[in-house]
């Protein structure tokens, strides 16, 4: 076994409303070897976007990690104080997001602003800084880095402004990537292009941890595969498992709805219901409103997650019981 | 061929950035949308589709061209004049936060349409419309008196469209209708609009970026890059062999959702995209285009038939080979 | 256009959980009050403050056993004590029933041309951020003339020409008052109509004067709301200037700036002269400016999210 870059392990994030406690992230363990691509895969509300926020430092109240760990390469990350997460967060962990127009600074050059990345993290001269800055934003694939270097954000395309977050991301070389939906805003021909810098960043030692409610991108993208649902892990495996062999009727209504959209049947397949309130969520599985297999166990007890194969793993009874006999 | 319900002829649209400069949002387009069925428009952001779709209701006026509804000239009416086209032309929202009033009532809402234009005679014919276009579209009638808020994306809209099937409309505009929405709750509005159309016969241009709704939901396809028409024709046909060399690369960047077909068939797009206030000359695609050539940057294609599409590219004679 | 992408990296955070969603902006009065009750428990002492000064106005008469103008040579500058609770002036009239009765007119000056010019303010800023174009710029242009003008001044010259007296003084606060208000409401009215639900009430036919007012005014309420308890203190404290510099109310009737006026003479030696209305100008101020900042909080989805 590969040595793991990333370890979360029975995270529990929560957020504090008047409204009572908001379970955002319950039970969450995921790996990330080094240089593999680790996809969490579901729909808004699931709790993807909190397990990044987790690992990043980045929860603000009234949210809180209430238990579990996150090991970066053997250090606890939930122990360490704001300081000391700052001097991690942009050098050893990064993290891209959704919009890359609101996450750059609109009055600075966007060189500086990846210069700015270097200076705050390492006592480097102007010059290497700048000589780095360049280096990176050609890595990602900036064509006429030195024009673009002093170019301000509204001057470039959505996809070179999220070349220039990737850029923003690596340049301190971390150990793992985080991109939270980072092309969901882009175009279609842009998007491939960013996944295509993405796996190449993998290839070259990258953990990367990517974020979407996009199959595609995570069939592309991905070696490991969790989908989520309600703030839960409801199924892990690699990406060919998954998709060959989904177990979990929730990735299996996914899959389904997806794959109806591009096959000749007039009426597509859906999930019937709506994404759950995590303010209000069932008792038992949260996905038995909604589930065709529903049994009475389900609105009654909450389902383990439990391994059926060699890295998979399944949150429901039904697979518990086909486990057992 | 079923009757033209609806016609652009040369529509273009120019917003001034300043004295001089101005975005060529829509430049020179013409079609005709036929009764009973669904036109998909599809492009890029930036493509004008949007803007397009807005001329076609008459929301939006064209700086030049003209829109015609059965016949008749829709472009430049007076509000007045406007107002008997209103009920036939309508449009459903992409954004289903933005687009209702956060202070309404749902029965407020989905009354709008029917209250201006005086539809109902008494409030117990009101309340009764509005509840029927509440099952219609699949809301529980005793969410009568909630507020948007108090509901999913998915929910909002299906009150957006409520909206816009009140007044019986001939033709809706549906702008990106579910690109807000989660990949569950998305089939749910597309079998809904396809239910929505077989029983009240609508006509649909449907307004998207992403290929794999359109292939499922359009009878046509008109493919957009830069306010132009690069490519339009029966959706079955330009799937099968796209012509266009954008519509091509558009075809290919769609990722499958199946990990056993990862990268192959990923070809890149070359280059910046275009800035739509300074458009290149001849093809606008041409900056991006591999085939281009001279001829392409000297003179401007216009749309061709080929078989049952029309393209507008100089070197369509002779696609370029797509087996690479 | 993608839909998030005017939201912040927070607020996208927060609405995966349903914290705040971006229909937050509407508030039932009760919930308001709950949530004024939990968050800005000021504001809510505020309000009571606000209503106490009402109801001492309104029920003046039957809470002092004095006249508000019956002079008494014998009792002149008498200090604080247990029969005249905040002392007496150099008439010998008690302060508390002038304060009580003064704040007759300081209320009613606070709270009538501020609504006065909030009423007025609002049509006018709706009107030209609708409109546009040069009925926009005409009165905007008008609306900074007025705001740079030196309210003293333009009061003085109302004053002068015109003769004091309460309805003047109305007067010139109105004339002052819009400006700022149709300013700010013209604002929101500008980011309103380029809003998609004023486009889909305009695609559905919707005619202009019934979307400014189903769409555009209900959804500048909040804001003018807070605009409102805001500007009030500051109608108060315009209204004990002109009194002070005698343009306001007019002697025997009892305002708190012209009890402030009256006695400043005294300062050194009968300091209770001043105190006790400066004392309730101070009160009534940061009263209404709590609760405006309270309002302001609990009304506006931007400043929830923080």
């Amino acid at each position: 076994m590969t040595q793991s870059t990333l370890e979360v392990s029975h995270l529990y994030t929560s957020f504090f409303s008047e409204r009572g406690e908001i379970k955002a992230v319950q039970d969450v363990s995921m790996r990330i070897g080094k240089g593999q691509v680790v996809g969490v895969v579901g729909e808004s509300g699931c709790g993807k976007s909190m397990v990044a926020r987790s690992i990043m430092g980045l929860i603000k109240k009234p949210g809180k990690i209430v238990s579990g760990s996150i090991l970066l390469d053997g250090q606890e990350l939930t122990s360490l104080g704001e300081n000391e997460l700052c001097k991690i967060r942009g050098k050893d962990v990064s993290m891209v997001f959704q919009e890359p127009m609101t996450s750059l600074n609109p009055t600075m050059r966007v060189g500086l602003q990846v210069q700015e990345v270097v200076s705050i993290h390492e006592n480097v001269s102007k010059e290497e800084a700048r000589q780095r800055t360049l280096a990176i934003l050609s890595a990602v694939g900036i064509p006429e880095v030195k024009e673009r270097y002093n170019a301000y954000p509204h001057e470039l395309s959505g996809g070179l402004r999220q070349r220039v977050m990737i850029a923003m991301a690596m340049v301190m070389r971390p150990r793992l990537l985080i991109a939270d939906e980072p092309t969901t805003a882009l175009d279609a021909t842009v998007e491939a292009q960013i996944i295509a810098l993405l796996r190449q960043l993998a290839d070259n030692g990258t953990s990367v941890l990517i974020i979407s409610h996009n199959l595609g991108v995570i069939a592309q993208l991905a070696d490991h595969v969790y989908v989520m649902y309600a703030g839960h892990v409801v199924e892990s495996a690699s990406v060919f498992e998954l998709f060959d062999n989904p177990l979990h009727p929730y990735t299996l209504g996914l899959l389904r709805a997806v794959s109806s959209l591009r096959s000749q049947s007039k009426v597509l397949q859906t999930i019937p219901g709506i994404v759950p309130n995590l303010a209000h969520l069932p008792v038992g599985c949260s996905f038995a409103p909604r589930c065709d297999k529903c049994m009475a166990r389900c609105t009654s007890t909450q389902p383990e997650l439990v391994a059926v194969g060699s890295g998979h793993e399944v949150r429901c009874h039904l697979t518990k019981r086909v486990d057992a006999q | 061929m079923s009757e033209v319900l609806l016609e652009a002829r040369d529509l273009t649209k120019k917003f001034p950035l300043s004295r001089r400069r101005c975005v060529h949002a829509v430049g020179g387009v013409t079609l005709s949308v036929n009764a009973g069925e669904t036109l998909a428009i599809v492009g890029e952001s930036g493509c004008g589709k949007s803007t397009l779709g807005r001329m076609l209701i008459g929301a939006l006026p064209p700086t030049s061209g003209e829109v015609r509804f059965r016949g008749h000239t829709i472009t430049g009416l007076k509000e007045r004049e406007f107002s008997a086209y209103r009920r036939q032309l309508q449009l459903i929202f992409q954004d289903p936060y933005a687009s209702l009033d956060p202070r309404m009532k749902v029965r407020d809402l989905i009354a709008e349409p029917l209250v201006t234009h005086r539809v109902c005679e008494t409030k117990d014919e009101l309340t009764q419309r509005v509840l029927d276009l509440m099952k219609a579209v699949g809301i529980p009638a005793d969410y009568l008196n909630r507020y948007p808020h108090q509901f999913s994306g998915g929910q909002r809209q299906r009150i957006g469209i409520a909206r816009a099937i009140a007044l019986d409309p001939a033709l809706v505009v549906c702008d990106e209708p579910v690109s807000a929405l989660d990949v569950s709750v998305q089939n749910q509005i597309l079998n809904l609009l396809r239910e929505l159309q077989e029983e009240r016969g609508l006509t649909y241009v449907f307004i998207s970026h992403d290929l794999s709704v359109v292939r499922h939901i359009s009878d046509r396809i008109c493919v957009m890059f830069l306010g132009k028409v690069m490519e339009i024709g029966p959706t079955e046909d330009v799937f099968a062999e796209a012509r266009h060399p954008y519509t091509q690369f558009l075809l290919d960047s769609v990722l499958p959702p199946d990990p056993h077909r990862r990268g192959k068939s990923v070809r890149l797009l070359a280059g910046e995209p275009p800035s739509p206030v300074d458009p290149p000359s001849g093809c606008c695609f041409r900056t991006r285009c591999p085939f281009a050539t001279e001829l392409c940057a000297s003179k401007e294609p216009t749309l061709r038939r080929a078989g049952s599409v029309e393209v507008a590219c100089h070197h369509q004679s002779q696609p370029p080979s797509s087996s690479d | 256009m993608n839909p998030s992408e005017n939201m912040n990296v927070v607020s996208v955070a927060e609405g995966e959980l349903g914290l705040s969603s971006p229909a937050a902006t509407f508030e039932e009065p009760a919930s308001v009050l709950r949530r004024l009750a939990k968050d800005h428990k000021i504001s809510i002492v505020s309000a009571i403050i606000i209503v106490l000064f009402v109801l001492g106005a309104i029920f003046a008469p039957v809470l002092t056993p004095y006249e508000y103008d019956s002079i008494n040579l014998s009792d002149r500058l008498a200090a604080p004590s247990l029969a005249h609770l905040f002392g007496t002036d150099e008439g010998g009239r008690d302060i508390l029933t002038r304060m009580l009765y003064g704040s007759r007119v300081s209320l009613v000056i606070g709270i009538v041309p501020t609504l006065l010019s909030v009423v007025v303010g609002t049509f006018i800023g709706m009107v030209a951020g609708y409109h546009g174009g040069k009925v926009d710029t005409v009165i905007m242009r008008v609306a900074d003339i007025v705001m740079s003008f030196p309210t003293m001044l333009l009061a003085m010259v109302v004053m002068y020409t015109l003769g004091g007296g309460t309805a003047n003084v109305f007067l010139t606060m109105v004339l002052v008052g819009w400006a700022a208000i149709a300013r700010v409401v013209r604002a929101e009215t500008l980011k309103l109509k380029e809003s998609e639900y004023v486009e889909a009430a305009r695609i559905i036919g919707v005619r202009q004067a019934r979307v400014i007012l189903r769409h555009i005014l209900p959804n500048c309420l909040p804001t003018v709301i807070v605009l409102f308890t805001l500007e009030i203190p500051s109608s108060i404290l315009t209204e004990s200037s002109l009194s002070f510099l005698g343009m306001g109310v007019q002697p025997p009737s009892a305002s708190w700036g012209l009890m402030v006026s009256a006695g400043r003479e005294f300062l050194y030696h009968a300091p209770w002269l001043c105190f006790a209305p400066c004392l309730a100008i101070m009160a009534i101020v940061l009263a209404f400016n709590y609760l405006g900042d309270g309002l302001r909080d609990v009304l506006d989805p931007h400043l929830q999210s923080q």
